[in-house]
């Protein structure tokens, strides 16, 4: 399969998908269930992840340019570093690691285990009943997501300036308020809603495509995150050029 | 897990989300989306690079924020969001001041006059040099230098009279070779101008004038006698072989 084929494969995977007749009251509790599994199930890892990257992005940053520029430059940079790049791409890759892998594995065994022809044998649509409900729930989770972990950097970050590097909350706030731009902020979170998209779409699409047994399924798994990675970062790129560029 | 239970964890994740995005947003504007604060319309005919968001400080303090900018035929409209505990007499003065003198940063200082009308639209200044920051500024030199104690300069004087001495002493040693040269240098000379003078055989020949008219009588007395010899030659060399 060349790269063109496989990108209208996938394509065309995602429209089947989504450009269906769905009863939201159908659907509704699946939906709920994969808000569940990827919003809730991933916030920890996510919180904790958030923090470390606060953290790295304060002291780094005070390391390159402390001395050189008015304090509460760092705040600045920090903020937006935090709110264009780290937190939506740190929460998509960690959701992706996660959750494409648990999906391709499910849908996979499904496969295997001839589950998906039996819901087509029952005329129940698989892909209403398998892929929608993991398309939108990650739609939902993951937008929700960026914003948390975004406020947790931020909030570990102005913690750390203040009390081990001798900048006081009130100016790390400053240069993060006095520099704000709701184009950062919301470009962010666009970036958010494309990659729930390409996450979920992709963990489903190798699931979907399963051929053999659980040798194959471990390699769908394996491919759909991959996949899904350099989506985020190629899409990440896009739409930097696009937004901000 | 009941489907109850799980709808009621994922509708409080969603509302914690959007809370959250409110909160974020919220303190990054520095807007607050039921805000207490009302506008004010104030004309510049230049803003000098104001921008939206910048600050506005009453007596000093920040009570606002620059809204938006809009070019209005040859002026420039500036709306500012004052908080509603502040009240803008029409005889108030509104200028643009920089944060710094390097940097592009400014707010708005707003000095609330005394009047008790109130007006729609207010007049504001640009920057100028500001004298009241300067006066503070001199002030606070002024401070400085009163803080300085007699009793440490006295002792600073000492010290670097101390340290003025000992660097002379050292100066001092370092010449004293050279200047002896120079002396024994300044005897020899005074020597040699002593045999110039005229006491020995140098100092006469320089000096005598009879030596000289000797000197140049003989010198005219063997050009007389040359020219005689190449004129007549027989007269003085006489070779006879035979």
């Amino acid at each position: 399969m060349n790269l063109f084929s496989a990108i209208g494969d996938f394509s065309s995977f995602f429209f089947r998908s989504v450009f269906i007749p769905w009863q939201l009251k159908h659907s509704r509790y699946r939906i709920l269930r994969q808000v569940y599994e990827v919003g809730i199930g991933s916030l920890p890892i996510i919180l904790i992840i958030a923090a470390f990257v606060g953290l790295v992005s304060i002291v780094q940053t005070s390391y390159q340019v402390a001395g050189t520029v008015p304090r509460y430059i760092l705040g600045m940079t920090v903020g937006r570093m935090v709110m264009i790049e780290l937190g939506p791409i740190l929460t998509a890759l960690m959701v992706s690691g996660r959750c494409a892998s648990s999906m391709a594995a499910e849908i996979g065994t499904m496969r295997v285990t001839e589950q998906i022809d039996a819901l087509e044998i029952m005329a129940i649509n698989p892909y209403r009943f398998l892929s929608l409900p993991r398309i939108m729930g990650t739609f939902i989770a993951l937008p929700v997501l960026t914003v948390i972990a975004e406020f947790d950097a931020l909030l570990v970050s102005g913690t750390y300036a203040h009390f081990f590097l001798d900048i006081p909350f009130g100016v790390f706030n400053y240069g993060l308020t006095h520099f704000f731009y709701a184009k950062d902020f919301f470009g962010g979170l666009v970036k958010s809603i494309f990659f729930a998209v390409v996450i979920a779409t992709s963990g489903c699409y190798f699931g979907f495509n399963v051929r053999g047994g659980a040798r194959e399924v471990g390699r769908a798994a394996t491919y759909a995150v991959v996949t899904a990675s350099i989506l985020i970062l190629t899409l990440d790129f896009l739409i930097a050029l696009v937004i901000f560029g | 897990m009941t489907k109850g239970l799980r709808e009621t964890f994922v509708g409080i994740f969603v509302v914690v989300g959007v809370i959250v995005f409110i909160a974020l947003y919220t303190w990054l504007s520095g807007k607050m989306f039921f805000s207490n604060t009302y506008d004010v319309r104030v004309y510049f005919g230049d803003v000098e690079g104001l921008r939206a968001g910048d600050p506005v400080l009453v007596y000093g303090i920040e009570k606002g924020k620059v809204k938006s900018l809009r070019i209005d035929s040859n002026q420039v409209e500036v709306i500012l969001a004052m908080d509603r505990d502040v009240h803008l007499p029409d005889d108030t003065k509104i200028s643009i001041r920089a944060v710094s003198y390097i940097g592009a940063d400014k707010y708005v200082k707003v000095t609330p006059g005394t009047s008790d009308k109130t007006s729609d639209v207010y007049y504001g200044t640009g920057s100028s040099l500001d004298l009241e920051a300067l006066g503070s500024q001199l002030d606070s030199l002024i401070t400085t230098f009163g803080k300085i104690e007699i009793p440490d300069l006295d002792e600073a004087l000492r010290n670097l009279s101390t340290d003025l001495s000992r660097s002379l002493d050292r100066l001092l040693s370092i010449f004293k070779e050279p200047v002896d040269k120079i002396d024994v240098l300044a005897t020899r000379l005074d020597s040699l101008s002593m045999l110039l003078k005229g006491d020995g055989t140098v100092g006469r020949l320089l000096k005598s004038d009879e030596l000289y008219e000797e000197l140049r009588e003989t010198n005219l007395a063997l050009k007389a006698l040359i020219e005689d010899i190449n004129e007549n030659p027989k007269k003085y060399i006489n070779i006879k072989v035979f």
